[in-house]
Formats: structure tokens, sequence, C-alpha cells
């Protein structure tokens, strides 16, 4: 095992709801914590309002997380200076999902892959253009676009802008938050390559979220899965795919009638977790221990020491 | 193909006209639909699968425009009807479920209230009976605590709650062709899986015929009883949905199978379709698959194959 890259310890991020007379917390992480091995990819799949893009955002610290830490590269970065953080943002980017929600309309793409070289001082500026160039080339994008904007460029040219704009400031980790969902199939193939393609050129290390199980068993090299804001299960993808072992885990990986039935009920709101395991309301084999007791991610036995489960029953 | 088909599309052809020319969106599909049986309509984002669906409702908004072709519905020719011919079978007697029920359904307006709508306009029901109707329907379609439910409004409903709501009210009339514009695009896995449980269930029950619109090739094996497989405005293939899947017949569908990353295994490379699929205005002479083909031949270039049975293309698989 490599040293880890990223690392979360009892990661927390409430969000305060205010409505007139009173005021909600949404606990939209509660004590996550994962690490990224340098040049490997987690995968994080879970249902939407889990929490995967919030725990993105709190890695890259667009959020200011409520408790816990987050380690990168070596250092504390929970409660750094905006200041102090700039030349650590260099070394982590985010690939979006929406790349026209993403993207400037008024920036040409050299305007667009311009600006981080020039703010982060990558390259001189007289080798510029010939920097973007490259860029350009690294991701598939043919020299010929470097002048147009976005509106001008297709859904899959949209996409890989955005990751040669990721690539651009020579990153060590990539947070990609669903970065294919928008596509169509046979461009999301193009995309999912490009992506993997250059994590081995590059030794790249990715954070991968999605809700699409199959491409996050194509991508990653451990998965993480989350549910209302735990992680409840890790392991290496193809162990996890081939034994889960959270009934969660289950219900997302065996399609079954019985898993269907789970499906069927709708997923909690956040704002009311349930006590002790959150998924025992919806979990086919909940017994009174989950009703009452939160169950720790905890080390499974045998071989595998990586793999790790929030289940009293697992 | 057996049995009296409720829908016969001849060579549709839709077009709009982009710098005075004008640029089939649909260019000349043929095809059936029968009573109790599932044709899924499968391509990717521009292939012209939602513009064919709305055409069977009247509604493509100009400027695109209905310049070919003919949409026959049980005896009824529906290019050209009028507009109080469409009232008549809109929601009656075709029913259309969307992608997005959030921008579907009416947000200030109670869901109840929306059920009730077609049951009220089409079946004369009361006011009462309509409200009753409505209750018995989101039972139907697996919303818990029905009579509570229907007061709310779309946004007390989770995403898979709503498109439920959405398949209710195309469900209210009792209509005898459904038709489901990628409806679980926006859902999470999840979700996904029951809400086209439901759909076949339905679908099963009331032996209606749906016309099943997706990007998602791997959506359909339990769905579908036929697939028709669509590229730039084409129809390029169709067959039943076993052979769709095990001997595709068409490179186009072959790849779209190949692409899809439920086929491959962890760290895997997928097997990617060079290029991208056509814009309305650089429909490439010729197949418009040729570009992007492997098998593509010197003929492909410059004619355009016709369907055969099965398939349109001058070097199929076997």
């Amino acid at each position: 095992m490599t040293e880890p890259l990223v690392q979360t310890e009892n990661l927390s991020q409430q969000f305060h709801m205010r409505t007139p007379g009173r005021t909600d917390v949404l606990h939209a992480l509660d004590n996550v914590s994962l690490s990224i091995a340098c040049g490997q990819t987690l995968g994080l799949v879970g249902e939407s309002g889990c929490g995967k893009s919030t725990l993105g955002r709190c890695i890259l610290r667009l959020l200011r997380p409520s408790s816990g830490r987050i380690v990168f590269a070596g250092t504390d970065i929970t409660h750094m200076s905006r200041r102090a953080l700039r030349p650590m943002r260099r070394r982590m980017q985010f690939i979006p999902q929406d790349p026209l929600a993403s993207l400037n309309p008024r920036q040409t793409v050299t305007d667009a892959l311009g600006e981080a070289l020039t703010v982060h001082r990558i390259c001189e500026k007289s080798t510029v253009p010939e920097r973007i160039a490259a860029l350009c080339q690294s991701v598939g994008l043919g020299t010929d676009i470097v002048n147009r904007y976005p509106h001008e460029l297709s859904s899959g040219q949209r996409q890989r802008l955005l990751v040669a704009r990721a690539l651009s400031v020579e990153p060590d980790f990539i947070i990609a938050d669903e970065p294919t969902s928008s596509l169509d199939v046979s461009v999301q193939a193009q995309v999912i390559n490009l992506l993997l393609d250059l994590k081995e050129s590059l030794r790249l290390t990715y954070l991968f979220i999605s809700h699409d199980l199959h491409v996050v068993r194509i991508v990653s090299d451990v998965v993480a899965v989350m549910y209302l804001g735990r992680i409840v299960e890790v392991g290496s993808a193809t162990d996890l795919y081939r034994s889960p072992n959270h009934p969660y885990t289950r219900v997302l990986l065996e399609p079954s009638q019985a898993s269907d039935d789970v499906a069927a009920d709708e997923p909690p709101n956040p704002l009311q977790q349930p006590s002790g395991c959150s998924f025992h309301p919806r979990c086919p084999i909940a017994k009174d221990i989950c009703k009452n007791e939160t169950p720790a991610l905890r080390a499974l036995g045998g071989d595998n020491v990586d793999r790790q489960v929030a289940c009293h029953l697992a | 193909m057996s049995g009296e088909a409720l829908l016969r599309v001849r060579n549709l052809v839709i077009s709009f006209a982009i710098d005075g020319k004008d640029c089939p969106a649909v260019d000349g599909i043929t095809f059936d639909l029968e009573r109790g049986r599932t044709l899924a309509l499968v391509g990717e984002s521009g292939s012209g699968k939602t513009l064919t669906a709305v055409s069977i409702l009247g509604l493509v908004q100009p400027p695109g425009v209905i310049t070919g072709g003919s949409i026959d519905f049980d005896g009824t020719e529906l290019v050209g009807a009028t507009t109080n011919a469409f009232c008549a079978i809109r929601g009656r007697r075709v029913a259309m479920v969307f992608q997005e029920p959030m921008a579907a359904l009416n947000p200030v307006m109670r869901i109840g209230d929306q059920i009730a709508e077609p049951l009220r306009a089409h079946l004369g029901l009361s006011r009462v009976a309509a409200r009753d109707r409505a209750i018995d329907l989101l039972g139907k379609v697996g919303i818990g605590a029905p009579a509570q439910r229907v007061d709310n409004y779309p946004h007390q409903l989770s995403g898979g709650m709503r498109q439920r709501v959405m398949i209710a009210m195309a469900l209210s009339c009792d209509p005898e062709i459904l038709i489901a514009d990628e409806p679980t695009t926006a859902l999470d896995v999840t979700v996904q899986r029951q809400i086209l449980a439901l759909l076949r269930k339905m679908q099963r029950e009331r032996h209606m015929a749906m016309l099943f619109v997706t990007h998602d090739l791997s959506l359909v094996e339990n769905i579908a009883d036929e697939v028709a497989v669509m590229y730039a405005g084409r129809i390029v293939e169709r067959a039943s949905v076993q052979q769709i899947l095990t001997t595709p017949k068409h490179p186009y569908s072959r790849a779209l199978w190949h692409a899809s990353p439920a086929r491959h295994r962890a760290g895997e490379r997928l097997q990617a379709v060079p290029g991208n699929t056509p814009g309305l205005t650089q429909r490439p002479r010729g197949c418009p698959f040729h570009p992007r083909c492997p098998r593509a031949l010197e003929r492909c270039h410059q004619d355009v194959p016709a369907f055969d049975a099965s398939v349109a293309c001058f070097v199929p698989h076997s």
C-alpha cells in the first residue's frame, strides 16, 4: 500500500436550514473517514442526496467542514486560509458534471485554459498558446477548436475541455463529479477511456463520484458506498462487486424482487435521520439493535484488510 | 409481425428549415405498434427518437414540420389532423410520460387536481368522482397513503414519486398507447428499476401498446418486446430484444452495446465509438454512420442503404 494522498478523518458537514420560525440541521456528512492512496481511484456511489458531492466539495475546501480533518499530501488543510490554500488548489482539481453550466459562455477554449495557466504561473506568457495546443491534444481535442466558444462545441468536446482545464495546472488529484452522466453512451465511453489513460500516463489520483454503478466498477480501484451522509461499505472494486456485505450495497448491486421492494421505499429525508443505523427502515434484515445503535465502520476479518462495512449483522 | 397494428408509421419525415434548407431530423422512418406489445426506440441525442414520439401526439413544434409520410392510428390519419381531432386522442387514447417530471408537472397545482383534469375533460367525471379516481390511481402506481398525497404539490414529492404521478396521469383515461420518453433518466438506479417494473406491469395488465424511448440499450432487455435502433433520423435496425442483445446486425447497434459500461469488467477499457453523432446540418452523404463505422466500404460513402427486412446496412454482421 502506498502513502495516502488524500485522507479525511471523521469529517462532518452540517447545513442549517432556516425557515421562518425554526432551524433544521441537515447532516450531509457524518463522520466520514476515507483515504485515497497515491495513483488510485476511489469510486464513491450512492443515491442522490446522500452527500457524495458534498464530500467532494469538502475535500477541495469549497465548503468549510463542521468538524473532522482533511489531510492532503501530509498537510492538514482543514483550517487553512484561502491564501495558504492557493498553492494546494493547484494540486487538486475538479471536473464537474454539467459542462455548459461550468464553462463561461463568453470565454473561448483559449481563454478557459489560459486563465488557470496564468493565475498559477504554470508557464511563461509567451509559451501559453503552445501549452494550450498541447493540452488540447492530450485530451483528444483538435487544435482547430481553440478559438471556439462552448456553444460551438459538442457535448463530448465540452467534457474534454473540462478535463483539459483540470489538467492545465498539472494536478496530482482530481475529483470527477458525475463527469459522464450528461453524455451519450458512445461518447461516454470515449471520455471514460480518456480518464483511464490520463491516470496511467500522468499518475493521477481520482475521486470518482457517480450514481452509475457500472461506470464506477470500470474506473475504480476502491469503491465506497454512501448512505445518508455515512460510508456504509468500502472495499476493492472487484471484491465489493463480487460479494457485497452491506444490505444496502446488495440492494444496489443485485437486482431481485426483494431488492426492488426495498428500492420501492422512498429514500428517507436527510432532515429526519433515522435513529441507529440510518438504513434500518428500508433494510430487509434489520433487527432491534439496528434501531438503537449506530454501527461503526469496521474492518471485516479475513485476508482483505481494506474491506470495511458498517453493519451490525454483516 | 403478426396481429393488428394499432399504429402504423410510414416513411415519416420531420424537417427543420435551417438557413433556407430543409434538414430532416426524422428521415423516412417506418414502424408498427401492436396492442399489448412494447417497442423500444433506442438512439443517442439528436437521433430523432423523441421527435418521432411527440409527432404521434401532434406535438411537433415549429420550426419543425412533418414534411412527408403518414401516421395511421387505428384508421385515423394523424399527419395533418386538426387540433380538435388531436384533443380527442391526446391523454384519452394516446398518453405520454415525459422525461422530467418536475418540468412536466404544474408546480402550483395539487397533484390530485392534475390527475383529475383529464378525467374530467375526457370522461366527464364529477369533481368528487375524479378525486376518488385520482386517489385510486395513486395507490395503483405505488404511492403510499394516496388519500393524503393527493393534496400534495409536486415539490413535496421525491423524483421517483413525481414520475409515479406522471404515470398515474398518463394511465388515468385507460389509453391504448402509452408513450414513455426516457422516463427513468432523471432517477437514481434503485428508483429506476422500480419505475421500469411499474411501467411493465401496467402495460401488461392493461394490454396497452407502449412506445419506450431511451438512449440506454441496457434498459430495453426488461421492458421491450421489439427494439428499433435509430441513428441520425433513421431506423438502422429493428429486431426482437433477444436478437438485438445477442446478435445485433448493424455496426451501430453493435457499437452501442459494446460501449455500454454494463458489459465491461473493472479496469477494462471501453470500446468507444470514435467521433460524434452528426448534427442536423452535418449529416454525411451515404450511410449516416459511415464516418464512425469500422466496416464502411466505398459504397457506404455514396449510397444510403435501404431498410431490408431488419437492418439498413450494406455490410451487416451476420
